[in-house]
């Protein structure tokens, strides 16, 4: 078997195998569950009612893609690097036949992976909480909701791998989560005192999805817009491959 | 007969902001060698064995694995390479048998049955598939020792594997690298504080001291006379101390 493809696998596993994720995962279902049971309680039948219960996954992506997605990333790319060198258990892997490069490029495609499945689970657990539960109408702006859940993806991929950036230079699992939180804080407000943060900051594209909303923002907006996060993914990647080359173990 | 040289390791030097590390280190391995390295601590036993292993690169030197550099087509060398090196890291919420079937993923031709088999060698077929974050440190020692062993490598580096093993353990262990370099010819490279215990198994033994392979020597008992290795080696390493401090 390929080596990347290999610790891809065993990334993939030892993520599912952990309390941690589990927990995540199951926060992700209930979450549009509970808010579903909750728009029960609105007066039966009215208009608010209905549009917000046919509209739910579109209405949980936003506080989801904003606070709780990102924290769960940041957390797992706390343990892909931090928690594994603390544990000694990234040198097992070292020691393995593959290069750093394609054990940094496992680790990333598996957060990757992770952040999709996270995505997949809430859009599909909304989509049918909505339908199930709050009683809104089958197939109203799946296909909507269907694209902005695809969109959003790309964000958290580079929150993601700025992440794992941080956790391979800090030491310890609390330390890196603590950083990583203190820089997206920061990253979140900066643009309050300093506009032009908004166009640069990675962190300021948690919520793109509206520009793809409808007929969506302008192509010149959407070109930049992606083009900043694609460039935060590369700068992200090519910086924790070097990282990993030079670390001692 | 000539012995096919697994391990070819010239000149590397690793030096560390302390001023402490390796110099000049060299040595030759061949198929079905048992080298013993020994030395204090901080004379740079782990520090060379993590460079032939390509966990730190040497600020000079080179080593070469089966006839080529290490770091050219580094995933075939390694495939042939086993490691166990410092304290053995587990996954806890793996068992044994999911963390070598995950090993396993990286070599081509490793059945499950050889899974099974290498957990009886070790001793933990009957822990398999408890979950290794409620192992002992022996456990542990044993299921990392199991993981270098999984793939049938040509070349086997062991970092002080005794470390949490009990009597049996140790044994065993003996046992184990003994047959495997009679009878299948693999080469093994290990450093460890029981010097007398190594001595034992070891056909050649390097001393280590302050960075520096300061003997090589085959293993005969008349080498040390009535002395134990230990008291061998450390006559020899304050020998080297007493010339360093005259030079």
């Amino acid at each position: 078997m390929n080596s990347l493809y290999a610790n891809f696998l065993n990334e993939i596993e030892r993520l599912s195998r952990r309390r941690k994720t589990q927990g995540f995962a199951l926060l992700t279902v209930l979450l549009p569950v509970l808010a579903a049971w909750a728009l029960t309680a609105m007066p039966d039948g009215s208009a608010v009612q209905s549009a917000l219960a046919g509209n739910l996954p579109m209405l949980l992506l936003q506080p989801f893609a904003l606070a709780l997605l990102p924290l769960f990333l940041f957390m797992t790319a706390a343990d892909l690097f931090a928690g594994e060198v603390a544990a000694g258990t990234l040198k097992l892997t070292l020691l393995r036949p593959i290069t750093r490069a394609k054990v940094y490029a496992s680790k990333a495609l598996a957060l990757a992976f992770y952040a999709a499945v996270l995505l997949a689970a809430l859009w599909i657990a909304a989509a049918a909480s909505g339908v199930l539960i709050a009683g809104g109408e089958a197939g109203q702006g799946l296909a909507g909701s269907l694209k902005a859940y695809a969109v959003t993806l790309l964000p958290m991929i580079a929150a993601g791998w700025l992440a794992t950036l941080v956790s391979l230079s800090v030491g310890s699992v609390g330390g890196a989560l603590a950083l990583m939180l203190l820089i997206y804080a920061a990253a979140k407000l900066l643009p309050f005192i300093l506009p032009q943060a908004a166009v640069w900051s990675a962190f300021s594209y948690t919520d793109w999805q509206v520009l793809w909303a409808g007929d969506g923002a302008p192509a010149g907006s959407l070109l930049r817009a992606s083009g900043v996060l694609i460039a935060y993914c590369i700068m992200a990647y090519t910086a924790g491959v070097v990282l990993l080359e030079r670390k001692k173990c | 007969m000539q012995m096919e040289t697994v391990l070819k390791v010239k000149d590397v030097s690793k030096r560390y902001k302390n001023n402490r590390g390796v110099r000049d280190v060299s040595l030759e391995l061949a198929a079905g060698d048992i080298f013993g390295l020994i030395g204090p601590n901080g004379a740079g036993k782990t520090t060379l064995l993590k460079m032939i292993a390509g966990l730190l690169r040497p600020d000079g030197g080179t080593v070469e694995l089966f006839g080529r550099p290490a770091e050219e087509r580094f995933e075939q060398a390694m495939s042939q390479v086993g490691c166990v090196i410092e304290a053995a890291g587990v996954y806890p919420n793996l068992s044994a048998c999911d963390q070598l079937r995950q090993a396993a993923r990286f070599y081509p031709n490793v059945a499950r049955s050889r899974i099974d088999r290498v957990l009886e060698q070790v001793g933990l077929y009957a822990y398999r598939k408890e979950k290794a974050g409620g192992y002992s440190l022996g456990m542990k020692q044993r299921l990392a020792l199991a993981g270098a062993l999984l793939h049938e490598p040509k070349l086997v580096i062991l970092d002080e594997p005794a470390n949490g093993l009990d009597m049996e353990g140790m044994a065993e262990l003996r046992e184990a690298i003994r047959r495997l370099a009679a009878e299948d010819g693999v080469a093994f490279l290990l450093s460890s504080h029981l010097v007398n215990d190594l001595g034992t198994i070891a056909t050649r033994i390097g001393i280590m001291s302050e960075g520096s392979m300061i003997r090589t020597e085959l293993v005969q008992a008349e080498l040390w006379g009535p002395m134990s290795l230990e008291h061998y080696a450390l006559a020899q390493i304050r020998e080297d101390r007493e010339k360093s401090c005259h030079e």
